[in-house]
C-alpha cells in the first residue's frame, strides 16, 4: 500500500496521530504555495489553517479524499486563495509587514515585480492559475497537476499554454 | 517541454521572483499546528462519542428487545409449563382446573368440526381413565367427572348432527366404537377394590350405555338423531363451537365436593345443578317440563337426549 494512502486511511478514521502527520507533511508546502500567491504571511497561515479545517470537516462528514491527498489539499488551498483574491485583490503586501527589508532598491524592485506577477496571475482563470503556480512555482509535473485540476494531462498542457500566453501579454506587453 | 522552451526568459525571471517566499514564522506555524491538533483531537473524540451514542442506542434497543422477548417467552413458556404440568393432574390435584381450561381451549382451537369431535371424544376417554385411576387409588371419583364426560360426548354428538349425512354416519361409527371401549373400561373399573367407588362408576357406565344407544339409533336413522338433538339443544354452544368461556362443566372444588358427591344420592346432585343454574347436562334443568313438572326425557315423549343417570340418582 502506498504510504500516503495508508496515512490517508488512518486520517479518515480521524486518528489524531495520522492527522498530525498529514499536517506536518503538507502544511509547509501549502504555506509556501499560499504565501507565494498571496504575498502575505498571515493570510497564508490563515489559508493553510482553513485548508486543514475544511479537510477535517470533510473527513468528519465521511467525505474527503480517498487517494491523492496532496492534490486534494492543494485544490482546496487554491480555492481559498482565489477567494482571497476576490475579497482583497492584492491589497496586502509582504512589504507592509516587513518594511525594513524593503529599504534597499533591489528589494523594492523585487517586490514590485512580485506584485505585478501576482496581479497578472489573478487575472487568469482558476485552473490556469493552478497550472502556472504548480508548474513554475512548485515544480510539479503535469500528471500531478492533472490530479489537482481534475483534467487529463493534455488539457493541463493546453491550460499551461494559454496561461503563459496570457501572462506574457499582461506582463511583457505592458512592460514594452 | 515545448511551452517551457518557448517561455520568454523575462517571464521566467518574473515567475522565479515569486519563488523567493520568506521563511515561515515558526511561532505562527506552531500556533497553527496546535490549533489544528486541537481540532483533530476534538473531531476524534466527537467521532468516538457518536459511535458510543450509536452503540448505546443500539444497546438500548437490543435490551428492550431482549426484555420484551424474555417477558413474552416467559409468559409463553411459563404458561406452557403450567399447562404441561397440569396435563397429568387428577381431579384431586392442584392444577386440574388449568387442565380443564386447556381442554376447552384445545377444542376451541380445533380447525374444523371433525377435529373438534375427535378432541372431545379423546377428552371423554381421558376423563374416564382418570376415574378408573382414582378408583384404583381408592379415591371416589367426583360426579363432575361423569358430567364432564357426558358433556364431551353430547357436544361431540351435537357437532356430528351438523355434518353432512355421509360424514355424520362415518363419525357416528367412530363415536360408537369409542363408546363401546369406554363402556368396557367402566365395566372393568368396577371390578376393583374401591367399594365406595362402585356407584359412580356404575352411573358412568350407564350414561355411556345410554349415549351408545343413542348413537346406534342415529346410525340407523340419522334424521331422527338430528331432530332429537336440535329439539333438545341444551348446551349454550349454539353456534356450533366450544369456547373456553362456554364450558358446560361445573367447577370442581376439591375433595370436600368429592365427598359430598360421593355420599349424595342422584336426586341431590340434580337439585344442586338446578340451584346453581349450572348448564351441566342434567335433564331436569333444561328439558321443557311437562304438565306435572317432571323432566320430559325421550321415554316421556319429550324428544330429549338420553336421561342423565346422575340426575336419576344413579338408577339405570
Amino acid at each position: 500500500m502506498n504510504p500516503d494512502t495508508e496515512l490517508l486511511t488512518q486520517a479518515r478514521r480521524l486518528e489524531p496521530c495520522a492527522l498530525a502527520e498529514v499536517y506536518d507533511l503538507y502544511s509547509p508546502r501549502l504555506y509556501r504555495y499560499a504565501v507565494r500567491l498571496l504575498g502575505d504571511a498571515c493570510v497564508a497561515e490563515d489559508c493553510v489553517a482553513e485548508t486543514f479545517t475544511r479537510f477535517l470537516q470533510a473527513l468528519q462528514a465521511g467525505k474527503g479524499p480517498r487517494d491523492h491527498l496532496q492534490a486534494y489539499l492543494f485544490r482546496v488551498s487554491h480555492n481559498i486563495i482565489v477567494d482571497q483574491y476576490r475579497s482583497c485583490p492584492m491589497t496586502q503586501e509582504l512589504a507592509e509587514e516587513e518594511p525594513d527589508e524593503l529599504n534597499t532598491e533591489d528589494s523594492a524592485a523585487s517586490e514590485i515585480c512580485r506584485k505585478s506577477v501576482r496581479s497578472a496571475l489573478s487575472e487568469l482563470t482558476i485552473e490556469q492559475q493552478q497550472v502556472i503556480a504548480l508548474k513554475f512555482l512548485e515544480g510539479w509535473d503535469n500528471e500531478d497537476i492533472a490530479r489537482v485540476v481534475n483534467k487529463p494531462v493534455g488539457a493541463v498542457k493546453s491550460l499551461q499554454h494559454r496561461a503563459l500566453a496570457h501572462l506574457q501579454k499582461i506582463l511583457l506587453d505592458d512592460e514594452a | 517541454m515545448k511551452q517551457e522552451e518557448r517561455l520568454d526568459p523575462r517571464l521566467t525571471a518574473m515567475l522565479d521572483e515569486l519563488k523567493n517566499a520568506p521563511p515561515r514564522n515558526s511561532i505562527m506555524a506552531a500556533r497553527a499546528r496546535s490549533r489544528f491538533l486541537d481540532q483533530a483531537v476534538s473531531a476524534s473524540e466527537e467521532l468516538r462519542r457518536n459511535r458510543w451514542t450509536l452503540f448505546q442506542r443500539k444497546e438500548n434497543f437490543a435490551m428492550n428487545l431482549l426484555l420484551s422477548t424474555m417477558i413474552v417467552l416467559g409468559l409463553f413458556f411459563g404458561g406452557s409449563a403450567t399447562m404441561a404440568a397440569a396435563q397429568d393432574d387428577l381431579p384431586n390435584e392442584a392444577l386440574y382446573q388449568v387442565r380443564l381450561m386447556s381442554e376447552d381451549a384445545k377444542v376451541w382451537l380445533a380447525p374444523n368440526p371433525e377435529a373438534k369431535i375427535e378432541r372431545l371424544m379423546e377428552q371423554a376417554q381421558i376423563h374416564l381413565e382418570e376415574m378408573t385411576k382414582l378408583a384404583s387409588q381408592g379415591v371416589n371419583p367426583p360426579a363432575e367427572l361423569t358430567a364432564r364426560v357426558q358433556d364431551r360426548i353430547r357436544e361431540a354428538l351435537r357437532l356430528t348432527s351438523e355434518l353432512s349425512d355421509e360424514d355424520m354416519l362415518k363419525t357416528l361409527a367412530q363415536i360408537q366404537s369409542r363408546l363401546q371401549l369406554q363402556e368396557r373400561l367402566m365395566s372393568q373399573a368396577q371390578d376393583g377394590d374401591c367399594a365406595e367407588c362402585a356407584p359412580i362408576l356404575q352411573q358412568t357406565q350407564e350414561m355411556l350405555r345410554t349415549q351408545l344407544k343413542q348413537v346406534e339409533d342415529g346410525i340407523v336413522t340419522p334424521g331422527a338423531l338430528q331432530n332429537q338433538i336440535r329439539a333438545t339443544q341444551t348446551l349454550p354452544t349454539g353456534n356450533g363451537t366450544v369456547t373456553p368461556q362456554e364450558t358446560c362443566t361445573p367447577v370442581l372444588s376439591g375433595a370436600g365436593q368429592q365427598e359430598r358427591i360421593g355420599n349424595s344420592d342422584g336426586g341431590e346432585a340434580n337439585q344442586e345443578h338446578q340451584q346453581t343454574g349450572s348448564t351441566a347436562p342434567v335433564e331436569g334443568t333444561t328439558e321443557p317440563n311437562n304438565d306435572n313438572g317432571q323432566p320430559s326425557g325421550p321415554e316421556n315423549g319429550g324428544g330429549g337426549l338420553a336421561p342423565d343417570p346422575i340426575g336419576q340418582g344413579g338408577k339405570p
